[in-house]
C-alpha cells in the first residue's frame, strides 16, 4: 500500500473523526494512522465497513513496547480488503502503569486471539473481551515476555573455560524458575482444564449427558503440540476450545536480542514445514525497511524456492492428513517427493530444513550447478505424482465420507476470523495474497487461485490439490526466466562483500567484518510484507532503530488466526471429524506458538 | 531379568538376560510423539527412503502405555516440560530416551525464558543427537548406538537432576 | 548569560554555545555526529586526521571542525554532498596502507576506523597496489607494543606524553608516506602512563603487551568497578571472558577521582585475580597444609580464634584492601564477639597516633577536602608524598593544574621527587627533623620577616587563592611523628582558614579502614589494643600468640625480619586472603579463601572518602567466598550469628553504625559512588584526638 493511499484514507478518516486521529509516517513506511485509543472501537467499525470501501478481513494487532517512551505501547492494526486488495495500519497508543484500551473482538471476531497474545506477552488489558486469559505462557507465568523490561532469560552456556563452575545446581534462576515448578506441576497447579471445568466460564456443562474430553498436547493427529478440549454430546462436539502455547519458544523476544542476519534463522523454525517461505516474508521485511531492492536473478529464484517450499510442505500435510484419516500408503509417497525436493534445498543451503537460504539482500548464494537439471527432473516427474495421490485418495468413498461436509465454515465467517491460505479459499473466497498484493514479479506469472464452495474438508483438501499443480506452473515460467546474473544486491552497508575481495582490499574487510559479526545497520522505521505462504497470510512486522538488532520482530502467522476459527469448524461435528478437521486446516504449532 | 538378589547370577540366568537384551534392542517400540521441526524430520526417517523398518524400530505408537524409545524431537517449553515428564512416567519398564536435536540435547538457539534448556533436566536421556534438525541418518545412527547400549547392558543414566554425582553414562553422537 | 552565547547553525539546527567552543563540540551538544580521529577533549586540538571535515558557509574550503571555534551567525553543514565525499576521500587514504589485519586485531569490533568506514567511507577499494610494510609489532616499551602500519597518525598518543603525562617518550619520525610514531633512540617508553595511550588509539596500532589477544571484544563483559592498586578511588571498567577471567582493565571517567586516566600499575595490575589463587580452604594437619571443607576449616578457625582471644593474646592484622563491608564485619566480629582490642590495619607506624593519619590532619585545623580541589587550586604544597609514585594519577591532576592554570606548586619531602621539576619550590627536610622543617615553613608564611632561607616560599603562598595540602604517610613514619601534629597545626594557621587537606593513604580501602575504626582504640574494658607494629613486637615476646590475618598487606612493609620472627613465635595462624603470600612460611592453622574485588560486590572508600561501589564481574574462583560472608559463618561457629545475610544489609549496618557513612544508601551509590561526610567524621576525630 502507498503512502498517498494512506494519506487519502487519513483524510476522511480527519473529516470524521476530527482531531482523534493523527498520521504516522515513520520513515520507509506506508504510513499508519494513529487513533486516540478512547476511539478505537468507532474507528474500526468505520475502518471496515466504510473507510475507501471497507477492510473485511482482520489481519493482526501487535505490540511494540517503547520503553521509555510516553505512551509506551503502539498497538499496531493491520486490516486487508480481500476485494479491494490492499490493506492498511493504524496505531493506538496506550501507557503505563496499567496499559489497557477497548476490545474490538465483537467487530473483528478475528481481533480475539491477537488480542489474547498481547494481554499475555504485553499485559495490555483489552476491555469488553470475552474471554481475555494468557494464551501462550501457562496460566501462572508472571510477568510479560515480550515487554523490553522483561529479560530474555535463559541459561549460561557451558564451555570447557566454565565447564565445572556450571552444575546444573548453580544454574541462575531462570526468570520462569519459580515458575517452572517441575514435573509435579500438573498435580499441583490448576490447569486451564480444570479452571474451565470449575469456573465454567468457557464451557457450558450442564450435566445432562456431556462430557469435556482431553485431546492432546500429546495426540498424534494433533500435528504437534495442540491441546484440545472438547465438550461432548455423545459422538458430538458441542464446543471446542484450543488450549495453545505448548511450543512457545520465545523467537519474537530472542529475535530482538539477535541481529537481522540471525534473526532469519529462526524464522526457519516458526514454520518449520515452509522455512523458504518464511525467510523471504522476514527478509521482504527487512528489504522494505532498509530500502533494499535484491537483482532479478534473486527475485526469480525466490519464487522458484517459494513455490517448491509450497508443494513439500502440501504434500506434509497430505501425507498426515491422510494418515490421520487411515490412509498410510498416500504418506509414503508424499514424502518421496518431498525428499526429492529437500535435496534440492541441502544441494543449495547445505541442510534440509532450515536453510536461511533467502536472506535480506537476495539469497546466500548462487545455486549450484545441478540444481536446475535436478529441479527439471522434478518438474517432470510431479504431474503424474500428484495424479497417483489423486487416484488414491479424491474419488476414494472412505475419504469422501470423512471429508464432505464435515468441518464446514462459510466464506463470512472465515473472513471474518481471519483465516487465510487454502482454508479461506476452501470457503470460496479468491483471495491469495500473491494476486492480492503481489511480491516477487507474482503479478507477472500466469496461475490461476483455485477456490471451493462448500467450505469442508474436502475442498480444502482440493484447493491444496490444485495449488500444487499451480505452483508447479509458476516453477516452470519462473525457470524460463531464470538468467545468469548476481543473486544478492549491490549494496555492500547491507550485503557483506565476496570473501574473495577481503583478502586484498580494507574497505571489503572492514565491511566483511563488521556485517559478519556486528551486522548490518536497518534505519528507523517500520517494514512489512504480506506473503502467502502454504499456510495462508504470512508477514513480519519489523522495527528498526537504527541498530544492528530489530527493535520489535512479529511474526503475523496463517496457522494462528487459522486455528482460532477451528471452533467455529467444529461446531455440530462428531469427535472422529475432528481429526479430519484439524489436519485439513494444516496447522504448523511452531509458527502458532513461536 | 535376572532381579533375585539371593541367587548368585549364573550362566543361565546370564543368557537369559543376554536374549532379553537383543529381543529389547531388536524390536523398539518409539513413542509417536512430535514436539517441533525434528519431528518432520522424524517422520522422514519413517517413511520409505530412510526406513527405520530396517533396524526394527517403526512400530510407532500412540500412547505412551504401548512404547518403549521416547524420541525428543524438538525443543521443550516450559508449558510442555512437566507433560513430558508425565507421559515419560506413564511409559512402562524398561524405557529409553532419545534427546534428538539441538533443542532437546541443550535447548539450541533458544537461550531464553521459554525453553528448557535441555530435556534432561526433566526426564533423564540415553542418546544425544546433535543437528538442527538432525538427518535421518544421525536419528537412525542413534538408534543403532541405542541398541548397542541395550545389548551391551550398560545402566541406565541416572537422573541429572536428583542423582548429579552418578556422572552421565549418556553419550553424543556426532555425524558429519 | 544569553548575550554571551554564540548562536550558529549547524545542518539546520539553531545551536546556542560558549564562545570558544570548537565546532566539533557545538555539534555534539545537538547531537550531531561529526566523525574524528585526532580530536579528544582532553587534549589540545591539532587538526592532523582531517576526518572532521564540514562546510562553512562563506569558506572557500571545506575546513576541520575541530580546530573551528564557533563564531556568530555561522552555518555548517556536516552531511552534504561535499562534506560526504570529503570524508569518503579521507578514509580512502587512511585504508591504503592499512593492514588487513581486522580478523586478528584486538580493536577490531570496537574501532573508530571500522565504524566511520562503514558509516562514511567507500565500500570498495580502488588502490590495487602492493601496501606499505613495516615489521611489527615493535615492542616500544614494557608494556606497550606499536604496529606502525595501522597508525594512521592522529598524534593522540604523542600528545598524550606532551601535554598530559609530561614524559616526552614518544615523537613523530620522517615525513609523508614513511612518516611514523617512534621512541627516541636507545629509550623505551616506559611511562607509567603509557598504557592510556592504548585507549586513546583509535586503531589498533598501540596494544597493551600485558592485554594483547584478550579476545574478541563482543564476547567481552564489562561491569564498572574501581581500581585498587591505591587509595585514588579510580573508577575502572572490568572486561571478563565467560565470566570467569579478568581480561583487561579500562579507565571510566570520574571526574571526583581519576580525571579519565589509569596508570600502568593499576591497569595492567589484575593478574592476582586470575593467577596464583587460593582456591579452597585448608587446616593444618601434621605440619602439613590440607584441603578441607568450609566447614571444618571455619570450625577449626573459630576454635583458635575463640581460645586466644580468651586468652587475650589474639592479634588480628585486616587488609585495607578489602571491602569495607568485610572490613566492618572483621570489626564487628573482633569488638562485639572476640572482644580483642588489638586491631590494625597496617604494620608500619612508628608512632601510634599516626596511625589515623586523617584524625591527624583534621585535628591540626585543615578543611578535608577532595580530589577534585587540586583542579580549582591556586597553591599546591604536598608534604612527605611522592605522588608519582604513590598516586599516579593524581600526580596527572597536579600537572594539569601546574602546566594548564598555572597553579603553584610546592614540594616538601625529603629529597627532589618527580614532581619537584614543576615545583616552584621544594622544601627539603633531613630524615627526623621532618617536624621542624614544617614548622619553619609554617614560620614562613605566617609572617614575611622571618628569614629562615624560606622567604620565597613564604611569599608565594601567602599569595590569595584557594590552598591544597596533600599530607602523606612518610611524616607519619617520623620518629616525632608526635610533633609533627604542632607544626601542622602551625601550618593550618598560617596558610589560613579554609585550606584544604588530602591525607594520601596508601591503599585501596585504607580510608575505609580508618573510617570503621580497624586501629587500636582506647577500650574502657581491655586498655588500649596494641598496633600492628606492637602486635609483631608481642608476638615475638610471646604475649601475642595467635594472629588472624586477613590478606597480607598489613605486613608489607613491615620489617621482614621482625615479621619472620613473629611468625616463628605465633603458636596460630588463620589466614584469610586470596592467595597465601610467598613470604608465609609456616603453616596457617587454617587458610580462608576470600573473593577479589571482580568476583563480589562492596564498596571502597577513597583517599578522601568518596565511597564507590564495586561489582561483581566474575564468579568466585573455586570456593573462595566474599570476606563478610566469612565472618557471618565464623560469627556462627562462635555462636553470635550475625544478622546481616546479604552484602547490601552489611553495608546498611555498617551506614547505620559508622558516623561518616550515615545517610549513604546501596541503591543510590551508582556507578560513580557518593562523598562520604568527610567533615562530620573529621570533626568527631578531632573531638576524640583532643
Amino acid at each position: 500500500m502507498e503512502f498517498e493511499q494512506t494519506r487519502r484514507i487519513f483524510e476522511k478518516a480527519r473529516e470524521r473523526f476530527g482531531e482523534d486521529v493523527s498520521l504516522s509516517d515513520r520513515p520507509n513506511t506506508e504510513g499508519s494512522i494513529v487513533v486516540e485509543p478512547s476511539r478505537i472501537r468507532d474507528f474500526t467499525r468505520w475502518v471496515r465497513d466504510e473507510a475507501d470501501g471497507g477492510f473485511d478481513f482482520f489481519g493482526e494487532v501487535c505490540a511494540t513496547d517503547f520503553l521509555g517512551r510516553s505512551p509506551r505501547f503502539d498497538l499496531t492494526y493491520t486490516v486487508y480488503s480481500t476485494t479491494a486488495n490492499r490493506h492498511l495500519h493504524y496505531k493506538t497508543r496506550v501507557d503505563d502503569p496499567d496499559p489497557q484500551v477497548d476490545s474490538v473482538v465483537d467487530i473483528y471476531p478475528g481481533a480475539g486471539w491477537h488480542e489474547r497474545e498481547i494481554f499475555d506477552m504485553f499485559g495490555v488489558r483489552f476491555n469488553g473481551h470475552p474471554d481475555l486469559r494468557r494464551i501462550l505462557m501457562p496460566e501462572h507465568w508472571r510477568g510479560h515476555p515480550l515487554r523490553k523490561d522483561y529479560p530474555l532469560g535463559g541459561e549460561e552456556v557451558q564451555f570447557s573455560s566454565n565447564f565445572a563452575d556450571i552444575t546444573p545446581q548453580t544454574l541462575p534462576p531462570a526468570p520462569g524458575e519459580d515458575i517452572f515448578l517441575g514435573w509435579d506441576v500438573l498435580e499441583t497447579q490448576p490447569s486451564s482444564y480444570t479452571q474451565l471445568l470449575e469456573s465454567g466460564a468457557e464451557l457450558e456443562h450442564d450435566g445432562e449427558g456431556r462430557m469435556v474430553i482431553n485431546m492432546g498436547p500429546q495426540h498424534p493427529s494433533t500435528h504437534g503440540v495442540l491441546r484440545l478440549l472438547l465438550e461432548l454430546d455423545g459422538e458430538n462436539v458441542v464446543k471446542a476450545v484450543p488450549d495453545i502455547g505448548f511450543l512457545h519458544t520465545g523467537i519474537e523476544k530472542t529475535g530482538e536480542s539477535l541481529n537481522y542476519q540471525q534473526a532469519l534463522t529462526l524464522t526457519d523454525r516458526m514454520d518449520y514445514l515452509s522455512p523458504m517461505g518464511n525467510n523471504l516474508a522476514f527478509s521482504l521485511s527487512v528489504e522494505k525497511l532498509i530500502g533494499l531492492e535484491p537483482p532479478e536473478r534473486a527475485t526469480v529464484l525466490r519464487v522458484i524456492f517459494a513455490e517448491l517450499t509450497r508443494i513439500q510442505s502440501h504434500l506434509v500435510w497430505l501425507g498426515t492428513h491422510a494418515l490421520d484419516l487411515g490412509a498410510m500408503s498416500a504418506f509414503f509417497y508424499c514424502f518421496r517427493e518431498r525428499d526429492q525436493i529437500l535435496d534440492m534445498f541441502e544441494m543449495v543451503s547445505g541442510v534440509r530444513m532450515m536453510t536461511s537460504y533467502i536472506c535480506p539482500g537476495g539469497l546466500r548464494e548462487d545455486v549450484t550447478d545441478d540444481f536446475v537439471p535436478a529441479l527439471e527432473r522434478f518438474l517432470k516427474v510431479f504431474p503424474d505424482r500428484l495424479g497417483e495421490y489423486e487416484t488414491l485418495l479424491t474419488r476414494n468413498p472412505i475419504w469422501l465420507e470423512r471429508t464432505q461436509g464435515v468441518g464446514k465454515i462459510s466464506a463470512e465467517d472465515a473472513v471474518a476470523y481471519g483465516v487465510s491460505g487454502a482454508s479461506l479459499r476452501g470457503s470460496g473466497v479468491r483471495w491469495d495474497v500473491r494476486k492480492a498484493e503481489p511480491y516477487c514479479g507474482y503479478e507477472t506469472y500466469d496461475f490461476e487461485v483455485p477456490v471451493g464452495t462448500n467450505g469442508d474438508v474436502y475442498d480444502r483438501y482440493l484447493c491444496r490439490i490444485e495449488e500444487m499443480r499451480q505452483s508447479h506452473r509458476i516453477i516452470r515460467q519462473a525457470l524460463s526466466r531464470l538468467q545468469p546474473g548476481p543473486v544478492q544486491a549491490e549494496e555492500r552497508k547491507v550485503v557483506p562483500p565476496p570473501k574473495s575481495e577481503i583478502g586484498q582490499s580494507m574497505e571489503s574487510l572492514i565491511h566483511h567484518f563488521l556485517i559478519t559479526t556486528i551486522g548490518f545497520v536497518a534505519p528507523p522505521g517500520e517494514g512489512h510484507v504480506p506473503t502467502e505462504t502454504g499456510r495462508g497470510l504470512l508477514s513480519f512486522y519489523i522495527v528498526g532503530d537504527g541498530s544492528p538488532k530489530p527493535y520489535r520482530m512479529r511474526a503475523r502467522t496463517p496457522s494462528f488466526a487459522n486455528l482460532q476459527a477451528l471452533p467455529r469448524m467444529l461446531e455440530g461435528c462428531l469427535v472422529a471429524d475432528a481429526v479430519a478437521t484439524i489436519g485439513s486446516i494444516d496447522i504448523v504449532l511452531g509458527e502458532i506458538d513461536r | 531379568m535376572a532381579n533375585s538378589h539371593d541367587v548368585v547370577p549364573g550362566v543361565v540366568f546370564s543368557t537369559v538376560d543376554k536374549v532379553a537384551r537383543w529381543a529389547q534392542s531388536s524390536s523398539l517400540w518409539p513413542f509417536a510423539f512430535g514436539l517441533a521441526c525434528c519431528a518432520i524430520e522424524m517422520m522422514s526417517t519413517v517413511a520409505g527412503r530412510f526406513d527405520i523398518a530396517r533396524f526394527g524400530a517403526e512400530v510407532f505408537r500412540a500412547s505412551p502405555r504401548q512404547a518403549d524409545l521416547m524420541i525428543v524431537a524438538g525443543r521443550v517449553s516450559m508449558k510442555m516440560g512437566p507433560v513430558i515428564k508425565r507421559l515419560y512416567d506413564q511409559m512402562p519398564d524398561p524405557k529409553w530416551v532419545i534427546a534428538m536435536g539441538a533443542c532437546s540435547s541443550c535447548g539450541g538457539v533458544f537461550n531464553n525464558y521459554a525453553i528448557i534448556q535441555g530435556v534432561d533436566k526433566v526426564i533423564p536421556v540415553d542418546v544425544y543427537v546433535p543437528g538442527c534438525p538432525p538427518n535421518p541418518d544421525a536419528l537412525l545412527y542413534a538408534v543403532t548406538r541405542l541398541q548397542e547400549k541395550i545389548r551391551s547392558g550398560e545402566a541406565r543414566p541416572g537422573h541429572r537432576i536428583l542423582e548429579p554425582a552418578a556422572g552421565s553414562l549418556s553419550e553424543s553422537i556426532h555425524t558429519s | 548569560m544569553s548575550e554571551e552565547l554564540v548562536t550558529l547553525t549547524i545542518d539546520g539546527v539553531t545551536v546556542r554555545t560558549a564562545p570558544g567552543t570548537l565546532l566539533v563540540e557545538a555539534a555534539a551538544q545537538a547531537g550531531i555526529l561529526i566523525p574524528v580521529y585526532c580530536y579528544h577533549p582532553k587534549l589540545a586540538p591539532v587538526g592532523a586526521c582531517r576526518m572532521c571535515l564540514v562546510e562553512v558557509e562563506g569558506a572557500p574550503k571545506l575546513i576541520a571542525s575541530c580546530t573551528t571555534p564557533v563564531r556568530e551567525g555561522m552555518v555548517v553543514y556536516t552531511d552534504n554532498q561535499r562534506v560526504k565525499k570529503a570524508r569518503e576521500g579521507i578514509l580512502e587514504f587512511l585504508l591504503v596502507h592499512h593492514p588487513l589485519d581486522c580478523p586478528v586485531c584486538d580493536k577490531g569490533g570496537e574501532c573508530p576506523l571500522q565504524d566511520f568506514t562503514y558509516q562514511f567511507g567507500p565500500s570498495r577499494s580502488r588502490f590495487r597496489y602492493p601496501k606499505r610494510h613495516w615489521d611489527k609489532p615493535l615492542q616500544i616499551g614494557p608494556n606497550i607494543l606499536l604496529d606502525r602500519e595501522r597508525c594512521i597518525m592522529c598524534f593522540r598518543c604523542v600528545r598524550f606524553c606532551e601535554e598530559i603525562s609530561h614524559h616526552r617518550q614518544l615523537g613523530v619520525f620522517r615525513r609523508g608516506n614513511n612518516q611514523e610514531i617512534g621512541t627516541f633512540p636507545g629509550q623505551p617508553f616506559d611511562s607509567r602512563f603509557a598504557g592510556n595511550t592504548i585507549e586513546l588509539c583509535p586503531v589498533g596500532a598501540l596494544t597493551g603487551a600485558p592485554t594483547r589477544f584478550f579476545g574478541r571484544t563482543w564476547e567481552v563483559g564489562h561491569t564498572p568497578s574501581v581500581c585498587t592498586g591505591c587509595s585514588t578511588g579510580c573508577n575502572i571498567r572490568v572486561d571478563t571472558r565467560h565470566g570467569s577471567e579478568v581480561v583487561r582493565l579500562w579507565s571510566r571517567e570520574n571526574p571526583a577521582t581519576d580525571d579519565g586516566w589509569l596508570c600502568d600499575p593499576g591497569r595492567f595490575g589484575y593478574g592476582f585475580v586470575n593467577e596464583g589463587r587460593l582456591e579452597e580452604p585448608l587446616v593444618e594437619s601434621g605440619g602439613q597444609s590440607v584441603s578441607a571443607t568450609w566447614q571444618q576449616a571455619i570450625a577449626r578457625a573459630g576454635a583458635v580464634l575463640e581460645q586466644h582471644a580468651k586468652a587475650g593474646t589474639l592479634g588480628i592484622l585486616a587488609s585495607p584492601r578489602m571491602t569495607s563491608e568485610e572490613l566492618f564485619s572483621v570489626s564487628k566480629l573482633a569488638r562485639t564477639v572476640l572482644k580483642v582490642p588489638h586491631l590494625d590495619h597496617t604494620a608500619r607506624y612508628v608512632h601510634p597516633a599516626a596511625v589515623d593519619l586523617r584524625a591527624f590532619a583534621a585535628s591540626a585545623g585543615f578543611t578535608p577536602g577532595t580530589l577534585r580541589d587540586i583542579q580549582d587550586a591556586r597553591q599546591i604544597i604536598t608534604i612527605g608524598v611522592d605522588l608519582s609514585r604513590e598516586q599516579p594519577v593524581t600526580d596527572l591532576r597536579v600537572k594539569k593544574a601546574v602546566t594548564q592554570r598555572g597553579a603553584h606548586l610546592v614540594v616538601v619531602d625529603a629529597e627532589e621527587l618527580e614532581l619537584s621539576a614543576f615545583s616552584r619550590h621544594t622544601v627539603l627536610w633531613q630524615p627526623g627533623d621532618e617536624a621542624a622543617t614544617v614548622m619553619s615553613l609554617a614560620n614562613a608564611v605566617a609572617s614575611p620577616s622571618e628569614a629562615n632561607g624560606m622567604r620565597a616560599v613564604g611569599e608565594l603562598l601567602r599569595q590569595e587563592g584557594p590552598k591544597v595540602v596533600l599530607l602523606g604517610w612518610r611524616i607519619g613514619e617520623s620518629p616525632d611523628a608526635g610533633r609533627i601534629g604542632e607544626s601542622l597545626a602551625a601550618l593550618a594557621q598560617a596558610l589560613g582558614p579554609g585550606t584544604r587537606c588530602v591525607t594520601i593513604l596508601r591503599h585501596c580501602n585504607s580510608r575505609g579502614a580508618l573510617d570503621l575504626g580497624i586501629y587500636p582504640a582506647e577500650d574502657p574494658v581491655s586498655g588500649r589494643g596494641m598496633s600492628g607494629e606492637e602486635m609483631l613486637r608481642a608476638a615475638c615476646e610471646g604475649r601475642i600468640r595467635a594472629l588472624w590475618l586477613v590478606g597480607e598487606e598489613p605486613l608489607q612493609d613491615a620489617d621482614p625480619g621482625l615479621v619472620r620472627r613473629a611468625m616463628d613465635n605465633l603458636e596460630a595462624l588463620v589466614f584469610q586472603g586470596w592467595s597465601l603470600p610467598s613470604w608465609l612460611e609456616r603453616v596457617p592453622d587454617a587458610a580462608l579463601p576470600s573473593t577479589t574485588f571482580a568476583e563480589m560486590d562492596g564498596t571502597f572508600t577513597n583517599t578522601h572518602g568518596r565511597v564507590q561501589r564495586i561489582f561483581r564481574a566474575i564468579r568466585p574462583k573455586g570456593k573462595s567466598r566474599p570476606g563478610w560472608d566469612i565472618v557471618n559463618d565464623l560469627a556462627q561457629a562462635l555462636g553470635h550469628p550475625f544478622e546481616s545475610r546479604t552484602v547490601e544489609a552489611v553495608f546498611e549496618e555498617m551506614c547505620a553504625a559508622t558516623p561518616a557513612y550515615r545517610g549513604l544508601a546501596w541503591n543510590a551509590l551508582g556507578v560513580a559512588g557518593r562523598e562520604s561526610q568527610a567533615d562530620s567524621a573529621a570533626a568527631a576525630a578531632a573531638a576524640a584526638q583532643g
